[in-house]
């Protein structure tokens, strides 16, 4: 099965590839797109409530993409596994079910993986029910369900950076949005339960975008969320079934504790494995993630006609997805043109 | 009770479960932009009786009413120059926090739970 009427082939439906998809098919191109999943959207797809916008992540991935678009195709449950250059300088992408589809480029928008919690095992992912991810949770609440729903008084700890400057794990890198990720759960645990108390516990805040700042001050000031500079190192049940954890108040030097009823780890963005391409692993940045040609071709990578966007590069919030995807979308236009 | 020569100590823990912040809740109830405290410190810095004799850190003083806890900042000696207000970020009025301390109806009952001495550095 190998279609070649197509100009761009995306792998990944996340926002990035559906920012390019869009971008593309409205400058007239064909556009082939690859999704691992049943469905697209991605990770934010599955997301209850998305910062700055205040729309779900669903809303958000369909006002990107209208469900009809003649010159999009999407295949869902195709994921690609290896990109090889052919004879005539296209590119052409196999799948693990066995179909290889070809275009003149293809753009890599295949985002990033989530850190496996488990491998934090003090933090007892996997062991004590209470104990969620920021994923878990955004995918209860995007099903509507009600998590902790019958208890009064809920006491919430939210953990900042699990699995994110983490050397232990092997993770240099900081995945920058769960900072503000932290504090909007935050307001949103405060917003679905009025009488509950939510504390959160960080190492240091990078409130580095547009409104982060507010939405901290916000928290602080309006939804008396608690913030203790210090780190959960120990999470161990109780016998009324909730969850003793222990810090340490690093302002004040002395140790902390607290019975809670929900332990919520913010969870860092991890890179994928990375593409075969013509049989070598794809180059690598510093992070780990897809790395670029040169500093300012950030959105090709060291293959011509091979493009990549959004949080495959590196973790990166939704606003920079939508830049670099728009971006990377005109690269490839400009690369079709010659 | 039999004397074994020493006394147990509070233990020096932070325990937020069971913790009662009442002079703290009186203090928002008045101040509730004391909630904006980032702990940057910058109070504690200023702060005239924050040295070798007094040691009164207001950024402590914060965080122990916050939590609960027994002052263990020599707060009494302030001296309301205000500089700890002028240099807050946050534009907080920490001075009128230590101003109304001793005001408190609260505060007493905040010295009571915590009478017994912490083991203080």
């Amino acid at each position: 099965m190998n279609s070649n009427h197509n100009d761009t082939i995306i792998i990944g439906t996340g926002i990035a590839g559906l920012t390019a998809a869009a971008e593309l098919s409205a400058r007239g191109r064909k556009v082939l797109m690859l999704e691992k999943n049943d469905s697209t959207g991605g990770h934010v797809g599955q997301w209850s409530v998305c910062f700055p916008f205040g729309i779900s992540g669903r809303e958000l991935a369909e006002s990107i993409l209208p469900q009809s678009n003649a010159n999009v195709s999407i295949r869902t449950r195709s994921t690609a596994s290896a990109i090889s250059t052919l004879p005539d300088g296209s590119l052409s992408v196999s799948c693990t079910d066995g179909t290889a589809h070809s275009a003149r480029t293809v753009l890599l928008a295949s985002g990033y993986g989530m850190f496996d919690a488990r491998l934090k095992e003090e933090l007892g992912y996997g062991i004590y029910p209470g104990v969620l991810t920021s994923e878990d949770i955004e995918r209860q609440w995007q099903k509507g369900e009600r998590p902790l729903a019958g208890h009064s008084n809920p006491r919430f700890a939210i953990v900042h950076c699990v699995g994110s400057r983490d050397l232990k794990c092997n993770i240099r890198h900081c995945s920058k949005v769960c900072c503000m990720v932290g504090v909007k759960m935050a307001t949103e645990i405060r917003q679905r339960y009025p009488d509950s108390q939510v504390t959160n516990y960080y190492m240091d805040l990078r409130m580095f975008d547009n409104g982060y700042e507010e939405l901290y001050h916000d928290a602080q000031l309006n939804y008396n969320v608690q913030f203790v500079r210090g780190r959960i190192s120990e999470v161990a049940p109780t016998n009324d079934g909730r969850l003793y954890i222990r810090a340490e108040d690093t302002l004040l030097g002395k140790p902390l504790r607290d019975k809670v009823d929900a332990l919520v780890l913010m969870i860092g963005m991890s890179a994928h494995e990375p593409l075969h391409v013509d049989g070598e692993p794809m180059n690598r940045s510093i992070n780990g993630f897809v790395g670029t040609a040169s500093p300012v071709q950030i959105n090709l990578t060291a293959t011509p006609g091979l493009f990549v966007a959004g949080a495959a590069k590196g973790p990166m919030n939704i606003t920079e997805v939508l830049a670099d995807a728009r971006a990377a979308a005109a690269e490839t236009d400009k690369y079709l043109s010659r | 009770m039999k004397d074994f020569g020493f006394k147990p100590v509070r233990p020096n823990v932070i325990d937020l479960a069971t913790v009662q912040n009442r002079t703290w809740t009186d203090i928002l109830r008045l101040h509730p932009e004391m909630r904006s405290c980032i702990s940057c410190g910058a109070c504690a810095a200023v702060c005239p009786n924050n040295n070798e004799l007094t040691k009164m850190s207001v950024r402590r003083t914060i965080i122990e009413l916050r939590h609960g806890l027994p002052l263990t900042s020599e707060w009494q000696n302030c001296q309301m120059c205000n500089r700890c207000s002028l240099v807050c970020p946050k534009g907080l009025n920490t001075r009128s926090i230590f101003f109304r301390l001793n005001t408190f109806e609260a505060l007493n009952d905040h010295n009571q739970t915590n009478a017994e001495p912490t083991n203080r550095k």
